[in-house]
């Protein structure tokens, strides 16, 4: 689920934040885990932005379901 | 002779007569419109007012009545001066001001409407509302939307609305200005009317099968009160307390909000205003994101910088080591030098003929050590000479070997008989041993 993504996301981030500041990461740690939340970050991004909106009509669906539910 | 019977006319009349003395001015009347939907686009509206019973609904009575071309725009302009203007359509209750009329053509008793009191009708549909609101909230399904979880980034929106309405290109146009990638499904409905309800409950079933959707909303423009109390649905009530995903309303009123509306997770005024509420969402969620990260990027940056301060401490401390230590042995050399320079110039020529005699006398004593070894040596070589077999035997010794081969060294190993030989510098010879010792 997108959804969940966007939320473990800050979660993760959040985390490394945490473990920086309490100095649970060591040297060679620090890039991997500053690496990992970049990338994160980017796909939320990627995923929130530069898009142009899109729609998708489910009218089809509606008036089935529609006359079913009459019939 | 008089006649015995009226004729028809003649009896209308007389009715006409009496009922227009027994009502000489007109009356205040209550009632549920009916049938009057029928007279769009004629000049008078022909209708009827129902009474039913509050139990079963059933009517108990009815009565017509019209409202006249020339009067309808005197009633029209009460309604829309009211402080919630509605329109006159079926099933609203009204209360209006007629006189009691009779027909005569149809012999019918007809009420002409000459006034109407909007307070009653606006009155009327608050009480009913109040009583729906209190029925549905105890029953629970004005809350139960609201325990589903907003999801943080909504942009998968399911949206319900009149196709191509204002409300939808209000609504579609403020998504589009954010730029966030929303994706909208539109599950077409009817947003007034009777069949707005079912209609609406109806795309609220269609969007339950989409995958994924984030939310949905429905929206319409700005009504008058009386156009959204279709919105005062039980049926749209219940379809939202059952959708599995948050519903967000903008159904278009500045004053009042609709059951719809308090059913629904979360409810805006517009459409435009709901669209907002979402881009809002979704911002703020970048927002934050975009905060964290450069929470993390400072405090990384502040860890490594913390770490290169530790190695440059350590880096000074090992060169303040350093640069004592040759320190220390410069100052040892110059300490050397010092004393060097100290000693007089006669000293240092002493010790430099020292030296040179001292040298002399080892290459001396070198000489002589050699010569002893050479001396040594060539006597060694004369013992060595002297002793070698071949010399031995020149000077008259012999050696005597068993028949195996094997050196005889003493006389008490050989036996009588045994046959021995002896070498002699010239030559060997082979005898037996006539005697033993």
């Amino acid at each position: 689920m997108p959804e969940i993504k966007y939320a473990k996301a800050i979660e993760r981030i959040e985390d490394i934040i945490r473990k920086i500041e309490n100095e649970e990461i060591d040297i060679d740690e620090l890039s991997a885990h500053v690496k990992e939340a970049a990338a994160l970050v980017k796909l939320c991004r990627d995923k929130i932005g530069k898009a142009e909106l899109e729609l998708k009509d489910v009218v089809q669906k509606f008036e089935e379901q529609g006359s079913d539910g009459k019939g | 002779m008089p006649q015995d019977f009226f004729s028809v006319s003649e009896l209308n009349n007389m009715i006409r007569d009496v009922l227009t003395s027994g009502f000489p001015r007109a009356v205040w009347v209550c009632g549920e419109v009916q049938s009057y939907d029928r007279n769009k686009g004629k000049p008078h509206a022909f209708f009827e007012l129902v009474e039913k019973d509050p139990g079963s609904q059933e009517v108990k009575a009815r009565t017509g009545l019209v409202i006249w071309a020339n009067t309808r725009p005197r009633i029209e302009a009460v309604l829309r001066k009211a402080e919630n203007a509605f329109e006159l359509k079926d099933d609203i209750e009204v209360k209006f001001l007629c006189r009691v009329d009779f027909y005569p053509g149809f012999g019918q008793v007809r009420l002409i409407v000459e006034n109407i009191d909007p307070v009653h009708t606006l009155g009327k549909i608050a009480q009913d509302r109040q009583k729906l609101i209190a029925e549905l909230s105890k029953s629970g399904l004005l809350q139960k939307n609201k325990t589903l979880a907003l999801p943080l980034v909504p942009l998968n929106v399911g949206l319900i609305t009149a196709f191509d309405s204002a409300a939808y290109h209000d609504f579609i146009d403020e998504l589009g200005r954010s730029s966030y990638a929303f994706k909208v499904y539109l599950a077409r409905a009817l947003m007034q009317g009777k069949n707005a309800p079912s209609s609406v409950c109806a795309a609220i079933a269609a969007l339950q099968s989409v995958d994924q959707l984030d939310l949905i909303v429905i929206t319409r423009g700005g009504g008058s009160i009386a156009e959204l109390a279709c919105f005062d649905s039980r049926e749209i009530v219940a379809a939202i307390a059952q959708s599995k995903y948050p519903v967000v309303t903008g159904i278009g009123h500045e004053i009042n909000t609709t059951i719809a509306d308090l059913a629904a997770h979360t409810y805006a005024k517009t459409p435009t205003a709901t669209a907002q509420l979402l881009v809002a969402r979704v911002r703020e969620f970048v927002q934050q994101l975009e905060a964290q990260w450069q929470a993390l990027k400072e405090s990384a940056s502040g860890s490594l910088q913390a770490r290169r301060e530790h190695v440059k401490d350590a880096v000074t401390e090992i060169r303040r080591i350093w640069q004592d230590l040759v320190a220390g042995r410069r100052e040892h050399h110059v300490r050397l030098a010092e004393q060097l320079r100290a000693l007089p110039l006669g000293a240092a020529a002493r010790a430099r003929e020292d030296l040179l005699r001292s040298s002399r006398q080892l290459k001396n004593t070198i000489q002589l050590r050699l010569q002893s070894t050479v001396t040594k040596i060539g006597h060694c070589e004369k013992l060595i000479a002297m002793a070698s077999p071949a010399n031995i035997l020149k000077r008259g010794f012999s050696i005597t070997r068993s028949g195996r081969g094997k050196l005889v060294t003493s006389a008490l190993t050989l036996k009588e008989g045994q046959s021995i030989r002896t070498e002699f510098i010239d030559g060997e010879v082979e005898s037996i041993v006539a005697k033993g010792a």
